[in-house]
């Protein structure tokens, strides 16, 4: 019996029909009960029938006829046999890494297909959501500012922006933040967003801009916390203007 | 000649006396200095590679804080303070003194190092910092704190409450708050690397450009805006003004990068050099 490494090797001849009798029924029984060889011998088909669809090259006849000539002659000189199994072998070891080479290039292309297509946009949105985790206060208000091309579909920008809104440490990207929001604040999750900076938020430039931004969109919820601001003794002077004045456009 | 020869001597151990007042600390492999403290600081660029700290002198003392009590006594005063604190070393809950009685901790974090003031602003006059021209720079003076600064091509974040933020000869890109102290920025040229944003609640902002900077402006205010650049208004729609508040986008030398600048309600000065 011959042994699963050698029946790989002869799989390439098998699938070519170019063994024996006795051989090929060998292999048959063999890969009755052999997945590895099933699957490998599924591949060298697949890869018979890419080669097959290439179109040869036809060499011209007259150059047939020369080389049958010169091999008539060395045959007649030198009458050694051809060692033809060899010749398949080592032919079939070329093949084999030629498939390989084609398996790692054609998976290669087609990942580049695929991304250039369908993840350019997610690869985009990557870099921005990256972008807005920058250490420079400047490069995280140029992050918001370009939000600007993005739909209210896009949640994970929106969630981004609602998490700058509360957490990052610099008044100017906070502010940036909230004012990038104002654009989807069709969405219930953004306002409700904006009432809570309200009722957190102690930088009174932001309390400001988030009382512009409420009174704005006309969020009559944003009543309550204004009216806490309003009677909080340590809520400035000119906030307390902007609430007086904002108030009754929500009432 | 004798008397001469003692002045002499006494200016040079003065000299050196106040040298050795200077805390110097090498900034080898960092990118950004972040500075917190509560007194007013003034910053100025240098060509080496470390960072210098020295305390306000005292004729700077009169022009800055005036009336708060500190007489000529000073130099006497801490002398005495000397030989009270011979043998003792100050300790401090915000942190370990890391600059030889400055009285500030410094703290590395990746290619950020981080400079904390230890003492409170009753004891602070001012400090002077001096750092190297490209070091990019984060300041918060807290509640009471001011901050000058000049000669940097760098980043500059600054946040104050109540001072006043003066800058001079810097690039961008900024980003400077302060919520009740004015603004003043003078750029040499304008960085086109990322947005410049300026914002204070009640104050006013003072900025002034070259003549050929490229950027896309937007200024708000309640306040007014003034200005001798050509500022294209856009045309008016006929939506009605929103609240009385002035919100111009516009862009200069056919727009380049972001510059915000906002005012709650203060004016907006913007100047063309």
């Amino acid at each position: 019996m011959m042994e699963c490494r050698e029946i790989k090797d002869r799989l390439m001849a098998y699938a070519m029909d170019e063994i024996s009798e006795e051989e090929k029924q060998q292999i048959d029984h063999h890969i009755e009960s052999c997945k590895g060889c099933v699957q490998e011998l599924e591949e060298t088909i697949a890869f018979l029938n890419v080669l097959n669809t290439v179109k040869e090259e036809q060499p011209s006849t007259q150059l047939k006829e020369n080389f049958e000539a010169l091999l008539e002659d060395e045959i007649n000189k030198e009458e050694r046999p051809v060692l033809r199994l060899s010749f398949t072998r080592e032919w079939t070891t070329f093949v084999k890494v030629a498939a390989s080479i084609l398996v790692v290039l054609g998976s290669f292309f087609l990942g580049k297909v695929s991304n250039t297509n369908a993840s350019n946009q997610q690869q985009q949105q990557k870099i921005l959501l990256a972008l807005l985790e920058n250490q420079s206060a400047s490069k995280r208000i140029l992050a918001i500012s370009k939000t600007n091309s993005y739909s209210i579909k896009d949640t994970r920008i929106i969630d981004a922006l609602i998490n700058k809104m509360f957490v990052d440490k610099n008044v100017n990207v906070r502010l940036a933040a909230a004012e990038a929001l104002a654009k989807f604040s069709s969405l219930e999750k953004v306002r409700d967003a904006l009432l809570k900076a309200l009722e957190i938020e102690n930088e009174p430039s932001i309390q400001i801009e988030l009382i512009q931004i409420l009174a704005e969109i006309q969020e009559k919820r944003a009543l309550t916390p204004m009216q806490k601001l309003l009677d909080n003794e340590e809520t400035p002077n000119y906030v307390k203007q902007e609430l007086a004045y904002s108030m009754p456009n929500l009432i | 000649m004798r008397t001469i020869l003692v002045i002499a001597l006494s200016f040079i151990a003065l000299t050196i006396h106040a040298q050795s007042k200077k805390f110097t600390y090498s900034l080898q492999g960092i990118t950004t200095v972040k500075i917190d403290t509560d007194t007013k600081i003034k910053i100025e660029s240098n060509t080496s590679k470390e960072l210098s700290i020295s305390e306000f002198s005292n004729h700077h003392d009169d022009e800055y804080c005036g009336s708060c009590g500190h007489d000529q006594d000073e130099h006497s005063h801490s002398k005495k303070l000397e030989d009270k604190t011979k043998g003792l070393t100050a300790i401090y809950p915000g942190g370990k003194d890391d600059t030889n009685g400055f009285g500030l901790a410094i703290d590395k974090e990746g290619k950020t190092l981080i400079v904390t003031d230890l003492k409170s602003h009753m004891q602070r006059h001012g400090l002077s910092i001096s750092l190297p021209k490209s070091m990019n720079i984060v300041v918060d003076t807290g509640n009471l704190g001011a901050l000058e600064i000049a000669g940097f091509t760098s980043e500059v974040e600054a946040k104050t409450n109540t001072g006043t933020i003066v800058m001079k000869d810097v690039t961008g890109p900024i980003t400077a708050h302060s919520n009740t102290g004015n603004i003043t920025i003078e750029f040499s040229k304008v960085s086109q690397a990322s947005p410049i944003t300026v914002s204070t609640s009640v104050s006013e902002i003072d900025v002034t450009l070259p003549e050929s900077t490229k950027a896309n402006l937007k200024l708000n205010t309640r306040g007014t805006v003034y200005t001798n650049f050509d500022i294209e208004m856009p045309k008016k729609d006929n939506l009605k003004a929103v609240r009385g508040s002035q919100n111009i986008v516009s862009t200069l030398n056919n727009g380049g990068v972001q510059i915000k600048l906002k005012s709650s309600l203060g004016n907006i000065y913007l100047r063309r050099k």
